[in-house]
């Protein structure tokens, strides 16, 4: 039982930064309709430069994590203004490419930049470790918890109630209406791209001290992000964090009891069982369209 | 109001506008009638900027209004319910209209609603509908009502008929005169079902091949022999009774 628990609570924690992640991709496609592959390098930029700025610079964490936030925001808002921007032909193929081209520019940048070496970070401290006799749950791990809550939360509140959130709906979803109402959609992308990218950067900052840090990262990031927010349905906010938080789970129990090394095919595979049943995810739903 | 002077417009090699003059004045409805591809929708698209002109000038109360942006036009008063209607099929039709009042201050808001819903009902009893999951003439009232919330001084409305039953059209057209009667709006029409936009309209024009070969008075324009051959038709010799009575209603 004890042991079960445990399991359970290790997959929250893994589980949430995959929502973090999944939160990114629907913030985009929610915006723009562009499935981001350079999503996951926003994780693997907020890990690698808020490492890089603590043990390489020697800066303190309370200055290394803003920082990064700013940084890799900034680099994320690049992807918009220098590339889907630019792009002649808007279709979803062509979009996809250039966000796997920045993809590999991003990987290049911070092996430039930061180097090649495995880093970590210091945990955030602050907030205890929850120890009981049976059961412990690391500071970090309740930093993550609280980052998804706090995150998840506020986007709800953006895409539902503001207009800011609205108006970036309304812009994906006929971006020449939106010009006519006054909205202008590439702000709109951009603003997008950008709070993908700064909430990639504190995912990444937050598992930089359980997991590691390492230029090569954002591929395995964005993989299980992407399968976490297709499992949720695609394009949904609570799909996002709970499909992360499902994938979590599935691959901690089936790394504690079949074996830890199978433990991404075993999640996979219950991830297209489900998707055999649900292929719109588990919050996704047809598009409400009648012409 | 509005007025266009030697405008030129093309999509790659293809020329969509030539030399197209048009006035509009304060209070007035005009309309702009020609068959499919004369250019009507790329006139009102120059003139919203969601398309570039290649020469000529466009003033709007005497501003230059080509080369701005999409949304400074909208500021200025010109708004667009664009062709196909294009309301955001997965937002209500609450948010729908709060849209359309992206460039409003907030406290107009409330006010502007209730001027919409007084006009359209039917918005007020599906506000919390989704836009894309309501029938052709809803969602026409729905993108007429966005245009509304953002107090056009001058809209242009994209061939509202389209695909609509004829009773719909009906009611859409009635609404439009009392947008003119209650509220002062000046509207620029395009339309292919041209008997309708003619019954309603002060002036008209004919456009072309990217060119106004007609305009006038819109009674003189319903007279006029060749337009009566080229747009008018004579449905009313072949109609049914039902339908007489309905082509009856949008003459008005």
């Amino acid at each position: 039982m004890t042991q079960l628990l445990q399991t359970l609570l290790s997959g929250l924690t893994t589980g949430a930064i995959y929502g973090l992640i999944a939160l990114g991709f629907t913030i985009v496609f929610n915006a723009t309709k562009v499935t981001n592959f350079a999503n996951g390098d926003f994780v693997m930029m907020g890990g690698v430069v808020c490492a890089g700025l603590v043990t390489l610079a020697h800066w303190p964490l309370l200055l290394a994590v803003p920082a990064t936030i700013v940084g890799v925001t900034a680099l994320g808002a690049a992807l918009d203004v220098f590339g889907i921007q630019r792009a002649r032909r808007k279709t979803v193929l062509s979009l996809a490419m250039i966000t796997i081209g920045f993809s590999v520019l991003y990987r290049g940048l911070m092996q430039v930049l930061v180097g090649r070496d495995v880093m970590f970070a210091p945990s955030f401290g602050i907030i205890p470790d929850i120890r009981t006799a049976e059961l412990y749950v690391g500071s970090q791990s309740l930093w993550i918890l609280l980052a998804l809550g706090l995150i998840s939360g506020g986007l709800s509140y953006l895409f539902l109630k503001t207009r800011l959130g609205k108006a970036m709906r309304a812009a994906s979803q006929s971006p020449r209406a939106a010009a006519l109402c006054g909205i202008d959609p590439r702000l709109m992308s951009i603003a997008s791209f950008a709070m993908a990218a700064a909430v990639g950067a504190i995912a990444g900052a937050l598992i930089a001290p359980i997991g590691a840090a390492f230029y090569d990262y954002g591929l395995v990031f964005g993989l299980k992000g992407f399968a976490a927010a297709v499992l949720g349905g695609f394009g949904s906010p609570v799909g996002a964090v709970v499909g992360g938080l499902l994938l979590g789970l599935m691959e901690s129990i089936s790394a504690g009891y079949l074996a830890s090394a199978y433990k991404d095919a075993v999640a996979l595979a219950i991830l297209l069982g489900l998707l055999l049943v649900w292929p719109s995810g588990l919050f996704g739903r047809v598009e409400a369209r009648r012409v | 109001m509005l007025a266009l002077r030697d405008v030129s417009a093309r999509y790659g090699a293809i020329r969509a506008l030539e030399g197209v003059s048009l006035d509009v004045a304060p209070g007035e409805i005009v309309c702009l009638i020609g068959a499919n591809g004369a250019g009507k929708s790329t006139a009102l698209n120059v003139v919203s900027n969601v398309v570039a002109a290649r020469g000529g000038e466009v003033t709007f109360e005497g501003e230059r209004l080509l080369a701005r942006s999409a949304s400074a036009t909208v500021r200025r008063g010109v708004i667009q319910v664009p062709e196909g209607r294009l309301v955001f099929p997965d937002l209500t039709v609450l948010e729908n209209l709060e849209m359309g009042a992206y460039t409003q201050a907030q406290a107009r808001f409330a006010p502007t609603l209730e001027a919409v819903f007084a006009l359209f009902p039917r918005l007020a009893e599906r506000r919390k509908q989704l836009a894309g999951l309501m029938s052709g003439g809803e969602q026409q009232m729905l993108a007429i009502g966005r245009a509304l919330m953002a107090h056009p001084k001058l809209l242009l409305l994209d061939e509202p008929s389209m695909g609509l039953a004829p009773l719909v059209i009906a009611d859409i057209f009635r609404a439009l005169q009392r947008l003119r009667a209650e509220l002062g709006c000046t509207i620029l029409l395009v339309e292919q079902n041209a008997r309708a936009a003619l019954a309603l309209a002060d002036r008209g024009y004919v456009l072309a091949n990217g060119r106004i070969t007609k305009s006038g008075p819109a009674a003189e324009l319903m007279r006029d022999s060749t337009i009566q051959e080229a747009f008018l038709g004579k449905r009313r010799a072949k109609a049914s009774p039902d339908q007489m009575r309905s082509s009856e209603r949008v003459m008005l």
